[in-house]
């Protein structure tokens, strides 16, 4: 995401300073109107269940859609054409995949007052080593995705003030306010400020779109050059293409449902109506963002042809200079749009890190270290370690090391090992604690090894590999073992409900 | 009692309508050669892939709006005491589930 903004100095830092007051004024205000929060896990991790459709919308758009949505997905569609139309149901997807656990799991939030996914796997298996082993799996996927955030940051901060600003400051800068609004505001901050952030995203891409049809021609002109230069670009794809496809819908609609931090927001709705409005919003999306991002990249194919894959990856630099270039509404639309970027990289690591905070608090310090701690104390405790993670997380960012750097790239791939615990627990009474905690273990192992060596049958991603072992553990595990009558008949009354 | 629940995981014509529109969002039904047929610029496959995928917004509106319903907000109580928002659908304050989220209390119910 290193993208050089020519046009962009001065005016960049004007934008980035003008943002961080904004949020921490956001912060500030938060704090003002909730004085209580600070006193309860509810209140600073869950926006005290109250959030309404608008906020809530937005804080699901802002874990679904990234920073790296606007820049890095113009390039893969300007070097795929139209094979990564996938990108647009694959992010309908994501709802779908939420309508087979979000309404249990919504009213199982609401009866035991649910606060983190591991506290749903807790009163599920009531198994210690379900339960830790699931909180470390998030934490250590939560964290490689936040310092994947905050490079994300540093090069666009670096990019958009040309290089006025370094990388290292811009860091800084950003992480200093990001937790400064968080641990005012709690979740009340980390939704309001999405809600910015999803607006200034929004203005953003659309501007791109409405300046690159206008300066750099349609849709029809760009379909001219392909079947002239590289008509693979307009075919359907092929076999392998197919597969690609496929495993995109399946692996981008399971994982982005169960990140830890978008089952989280399930439990922060203010009521069942308001979640039901955000999901249908949100169900049509995609064609707002990944489909506008996808078109910017396709008018590329023809407005700036031949270019490398690594010159293409700063496309949507390219574009935006030559925009603002154009005139002074182009010129600072475009310095919004590149605020917006980071915007949208901030907003997705405040919710990250919140979430992360939450599983030490509730999760390991409340229930294993110090389960009689005040609910002050426990949110204490959360809000410090984050801290203490993120200044590694910053170390790390600086000196990337040189060897085993692939620890740090596991993410989805671990993540999504927590499906079949959170997923299949919510409906099938028998379901074995042990065969659980083996399949997630083993799955994550799998996983990651398949990463490390760059391994890839079938062309299916690791991730899914590894989930289809964890579930067949899961399934054949129980199946043979079967379950005692007690945890049996705990799971029926807890997933136990009337058709 | 036990709470009531309608979901869509248990509706057989909701997992019919998945399944054919996500066999319908995987591309593998056009000739190879597709990309030739142009609609103002846009390959014709590439349209139908994305009306299939507006049809699936659709289907999970209407699998939202009729195929999930609960009562948890009525037996529970939803929004909290600072929610005021007229869009809450929460016909309750909250409290009336019998759980006060200021005061600490974390378990709605104990199992």
């Amino acid at each position: 995401m290193e993208v050089e903004l020519a046009f962009s100095g001065w005016s960049g830092i004007l934008v980035l300073a003008l943002y961080g007051a904004l949020m921490l004024g956001v912060g500030v205000f938060a704090y003002l109107r909730n004085r209580g929060m600070r006193e309860s896990l509810d209140e600073y991790y869950l926006g005290g269940r109250g959030l309404g459709v608008m906020v809530l919308f937005f804080t699901f758009f802002a874990t679904q859609y990234s920073g790296n949505t606007v820049i890095g997905y113009p390039p893969t569609a300007y070097r795929m054409g139209y094979q990564y139309l996938v990108s647009v149901p694959f992010f309908i997807m994501i709802i779908m995949v939420y309508l087979f656990f979000a309404p249990r799991l919504y009213a199982l939030g609401r009866r035991f007052s649910l606060l983190t996914p591991v506290d749903w796997i807790e009163l599920r298996f009531r198994s210690k080593s379900v339960s830790i082993l699931a909180a470390i799996l998030m934490l250590y996927g939560l964290a490689n995705y936040l310092l994947e955030q905050f490079v994300a940051i540093g090069q666009g901060v670096s990019g958009l003030t040309g290089g006025t600003i370094p990388y290292q400051v811009g860091v800084i800068f950003f992480i200093v306010i990001m937790v400064a609004y968080s641990w005012l505001g709690g979740m009340r901050s980390v939704a309001y400020t999405d809600t910015i952030q999803g607006i200034a995203l929004l203005f953003g891409v659309f501007t791109l779109l409405i300046g690159s049809l206008y300066y750099f021609g349609g849709l029809p002109s760009a379909a001219e050059y392909m079947q002239a230069n590289s008509p693979e670009k307009l075919n359907p794809p092929d076999a392998a293409g197919l597969t690609r496809w496929f495993s995109l819908l399946v692996l981008v609609g399971i994982g982005a449902a169960i990140y830890p931090h978008a089952v989280q927001r399930i439990f922060s709705a203010k009521s069942e109506i308001t979640l039901k409005r955000s999901f249908i919003r949100m169900a049509y999306m995609p064609f707002l963002t990944a489909g506008v991002v996808f078109t910017v990249g396709i008018i590329g194919i023809a407005a700036f042809p031949g270019l490398s894959t690594a010159d293409s990856e700063q496309l949507v630099g390219i574009m935006a200079n030559a925009l603002a270039n154009q005139n002074t509404f182009f010129y600072w639309a475009m310095v919004l749009l590149f605020g917006g970027v980071i915007a949208a990289i901030v907003s997705t690591a405040d919710s990250v890190l919140l979430t992360f905070s939450s599983i030490i608090s509730n999760d390991l310090y409340g229930r294993y270290i110090k389960p009689d701690a005040s609910e002050y104390q426990k949110v204490l405790a959360g809000k410090l370690v984050g801290l203490v993670a993120v200044a590694i997380l910053i170390v790390i960012a600086w000196y990337p090391p040189a060897t085993l750097y692939q620890i740090f790239v596991l993410k989805f791939e671990v993540l999504i090992q927590v499906a079949p615990a959170l997923i299949l627990g919510l409906y099938w009474t028998r379901l074995n604690a042990r065969a659980v905690f083996i399949g997630m273990l083993a799955g994550a192992v799998m996983a990651g090894v398949f990463t490390f060596m760059g391994y890839r049958p079938l062309g299916i991603y690791s991730g899914l590999w590894g989930l289809v072992l964890n579930t067949t553990i899961c399934v054949v595990g129980t199946l043979l073992a079967g379950v005692d009558t007690a945890s049996r008949e705990h799971a029926r009354k807890v997933i136990g409900f009337e058709y | 009692m036990k709470p009531r629940m309608s979901e869509p995981v248990r509706k057989r014509r909701v997992w019919i309508g998945f399944i054919v529109l996500f066999v319908l969002i995987n591309p593998w039904y056009f000739a190879s050669d597709a990309g030739s047929t142009l609609v103002m610029g846009i390959p014709v496959w590439a349209l139908t892939v994305l009306g299939a995928s507006l049809l699936l917004s659709i289907f999970i509106t209407w699998t939202i709006r009729t195929q999930w319903q609960t009562d948890s907000d009525e037996l529970y109580g939803c929004g909290n005491k600072g929610g005021r928002g007229k869009d809450s659908g929460c016909g309750k304050q909250s409290g009336d589930g019998g759980h006060d989220h200021s005061s600490g209390v974390r378990r709605g119910e104990e199992v």
